[in-house]
């Protein structure tokens, strides 16, 4: 079940179990999005959450996806369902992004 | 990859003069030499010195590193992608290779390293010869693995085992040496050049394959045989997966601690089941010989001397010779000594390889060493030791 | 690095290069052996995003990786990559050799502080001295973190390691000071908290012929940051806090300039401090001197 941030066609996902719970992402977003929560994922680490009333502040910078030390949070396209094995974020989605951002 | 430019890397075919250090590097560049990477040291400089102007004219690189561990690891990195690499040191330079010495015999890289033996410790007498290393080129590096070193005794056997040596390290993918000395080094010989074709047929190449090899490092197949398959190179698609010097699979996976033995065993078993065909000996006049020299390097020159002068006092004298220091034939030395009465090993060292013929030969024989430190044997030295034992026999 | 692989269940979309992983393909999840907060994570992702995306030739780009925690970067590099892992602080010797046998390569360094700067530093001298071709990634995390915590040619002075009674009293070295005396020709700094900048620096040392050293400067969440404190006093055992001591301990390199001697003692000067394209590169030059030799 991840974080789901819907902002125009793109969503940050945070994969739980995969987290450490080192707090690299609560740092290094520039609007303060995240922050430590009390819950505990199956390695025994406090996972982030989006904080109360910050849900529309992200702008999709990246800073998180390129902070964390095991690649447990990044931007997706908006449809959840998709294939796995389909990369996210390609150089072409990020162009888009950055004119729609 | 670095192309041979053939015309210029074979000598003309004919006799010539050459000194022993010169037959070396010349008798690599036959082999197939593609690299040479060394540090200065006395009594080797000859090789280094030699090659810079001939391997590029083959087509090869050669650079002189900052010291023996750099040599050694540019040998390393140069073989790995799918170079014919050697390096030539003396003593001290083959105590700083020893770790690297080990990762080459884990990952099965094929190298050469020519050692030209001077007196120890330490820095010792620069320009005396002094067999001490033969137990070093073994056992230096850290961990259990088996090398191939070869003892020539001439200038003629520096040039012929030089590209025995390259064949044998390829074939093998073990550490492969060539025991030289001091006086060896700089002895200045004819030797007798075969024609470029000959010479060609017998070199090993190294295979570099288009698709990836399942096994890549020594396996045993289903018939319970070792197998040795092809060096992987870097830059072709048969490279493995994982590449790092812990005990491994044939596909380069490291193991669990209670999987290790059996790849650990290959290392050793690659060598020890073919010492039949690695080892090389040479015997003179031992089928009815009562006392048997054993020697190898340039004291077994001086032992053909001394058994036909103890032919002529009446002794029944003979020779076996070590041409391959290691892999150490054993059963061989077992069988020449069966109807032994007395062995005598004279070397130039206190005694090295006279522990592993102790090991050999019959409990009942005496064995007398002749020890030389730092200078040739004289016939005369030998002679009276095989006198000596004949008096006790009788 | 054993088989023993602990995944836990992922969820879909996954990230855009898991799958392309040495991990990822094994597996079909990521696999890595990092501690939380540690940046050799993000710097496998930087290093992973750089080399897709610029399709650099695995076959041309060898990656040799020296012995430290980054070791383990292994599973997290791309599967088409060669990875050659060498002894401690041997990586620069082994790709001059590799670069002399096969001139197209260029190979690719990983290397830490104490693999590069202690027990390879005459190794690092003579391959910047050389200007061979290859990108030298250098990751100082100002400790030996593989082995426990010991004091490594780079902790800052003030520290406490696990090998030092008390604060480290001896000076810390430079790893862009050295690179730039012995004669390496495009020259960086960076921490893992610049991750775009970092790309770039990448990028350009990747095109630059000779040899490039970038450090990269790396939190140690176990060891470097639990052992010590940060200006507040308070432990920097966790990554956000560790991340946030780098940041503050950093300065670039125009703004170093205003700044009084004292005051850069305790910080690294971050930027690029040598683009030098003119200095022949010593592979290109030995490609001159064989044709001669050939032809004459």
């Amino acid at each position: 079940m991840p974080i789901m941030l819907t902002k125009k066609k793109r969503s940050l996902l945070l994969q739980k179990n995969r987290c450490q719970g080192c707090g690299l992402c609560v740092v290094a977003c520039p609007n303060g999005v995240l922050e430590l929560s009390d819950e505990l994922n199956m390695r025994a680490a406090y996972i982030p959450r989006v904080k109360e009333g910050k849900e529309r502040s992200c702008i999709l910078c990246q800073r998180c996806e390129f902070a964390c030390p095991a690649w447990a949070i990044y931007l997706v396209d908006e449809q959840p369902e998709q294939d796995p094995a389909t990369p996210a974020s390609s150089s072409k989605n990020s162009a888009r992004k950055a004119k729609t951002a | 990859m670095c192309m041979a430019n053939d015309n210029k890397r074979f000598l003309p075919m004919g006799k010539q003069v050459m000194m022993g250090n010169i037959a070396m590097a010349e008798g690599a560049l036959a082999g197939g030499l593609n690299f040479f990477a060394g540090y200065p040291i006395t009594p080797s400089t000859e090789v280094p010195e030699h090659l810079v102007s001939r391997l590029p004219e083959c087509g090869g690189a050669f650079i002189q590193m900052e010291d023996e561990l750099a040599s050694i690891n540019a040998v390393l990195g140069a073989s790995i992608a799918g170079a014919k690499a050697m390096t030539a040191t003396s003593g001290p330079g083959t105590a700083l290779m020893a770790e690297t010495i080990s990762m080459g015999a884990s990952l099965e890289i094929p190298f050469v390293i020519c050692d030209v033996q001077r007196n120890g410790p330490g820095t010792g007498l620069v320009t005396a010869p002094h067999h001490n290393d033969v137990f070093q080129c073994k056992y230096s590096g850290n961990g259990e693995y088996e090398v191939i070193a070869y003892a020539p005794m001439s200038c003629q056997e520096l040039y012929d085992l030089t590209i025995e040596a390259f064949n044998a390290a390829e074939t093998y993918r073990c550490p492969t040496y060539i025991m030289s000395d001091a006086y060896l080094g700089h002895l200045h010989e004819p030797v007798v050049i075969a024609a470029a074709d000959d010479v060609q047929q017998r070199v090993v190449d190294r295979q570099f394959l288009d698709h990836a090899n399942p096994e890549k490092f020594t396996f045993k197949d289903n018939q319970g045989n070792i197998m040795i398959p092809p060096a992987p190179v870097l830059g072709t698609p048969n490279f493995p997966t994982y590449f790092f010097s812990q005990p491994h699979g044939s596909d380069g996976i490291p193991m669990n601690e209670n999987q290790v033995i059996k790849p650990l065993s290959y290392l050793l078993d690659k060598i020890t089941n073919n010492v039949e065909k690695i080892a090389r000996t040479q015997s003179y006049m031992i089928d009815d010989a009562e006392i048997i020299i054993i020697a190898y390097g340039l004291p077994a020159r001086v032992s053909y001397r001394v058994v036909n002068m103890a032919r002529q006092a009446g002794i029944k004298a003979g020779l076996f010779r070590l041409v391959t220091l290691w892999p150490f034939p054993y059963e061989q030395v077992k069988q020449v000594l069966a109807e032994a009465k007395a062995v005598v090993v004279p070397e130039m060292n206190f005694g090295l390889m006279a522990g592993e013929v102790e090991r050999a030969k019959r409990l009942d024989i005496p064995l007398y060493k002749v020890p030389k430190i730092a200078e040739l044997h004289e016939p005369g030295e030998i002679l009276a030791v095989i006198k000596k034992a004949a008096e006790v026999m009788a | 690095m054993t088989p023993d692989i602990i995944t836990f269940p992922n969820e879909k979309p996954e990230h855009p290069f898991t799958l392309q992983t040495m991990g990822g393909f094994m597996t079909n999840n990521f696999w890595s052996y990092f501690c939380g907060g540690c940046g050799y994570g993000i710097i496998a992702h930087l290093f992973d995003k750089v080399f897709l995306e610029q399709k650099l030739d695995p076959l041309l780009h060898p990656l040799v990786i020296g012995i430290g925690c980054y070791t383990q970067i292994l599973p997290l590099l791309p599967v088409d990559s060669q990875r050659v892992c060498t002894l401690h602080g041997r990586a620069p010797a082994i790709a001059t050799g590799i670069k002399l046998a096969n001139p197209a390569m260029k190979p690719i360094i990983f290397t830490g502080d104490g693999d590069c700067l202690g027990i390879g530093g005459n190794h690092f001298i003579h391959l910047c001295r050389r200007n061979l071709d290859c990108v030298v990634l250098l990751f100082n995390n100002s400790i030996y973190g593989m082995t426990g915590g010991q004091a490594a040619p780079t902790t800052p002075q003030g520290y406490s390691s696990m090998t030092t009674l008390g604060k480290v009293f001896e000076r810390p070295m430079d790893g862009v000071k050295l690179a730039l005396a012995a004669g390496a020709t495009y020259v960086a700094r960076i921490t893992v908290a610049h991750p775009r900048t970092l790309m770039k620096y990448m990028k350009r040392a990747i095109k630059h012929a000779g040899t490039s050293v970038i450090e990269i400067m790396t939190p140690c969440v176990t060891y470097f940051g639990r052992k010590n404190v940060n200006q507040e006093g308070k432990r920097m055992d966790s990554g956000g806090i560790l991340i946030d001591w780098l940041k503050a301990h950093s300065v670039w390199n125009n703004q170093a300039k205003l700044l009084s001697e004292p005051e850069l003692n305790d910080k690294f000067v971050l930027g690029e401090f040598k683009d030098d394209r003119a200095t022949p590169e010593y592979a290109a030059e030995y490609e001159r001197v064989k044709q001669q030799s050939m032809r004459s």
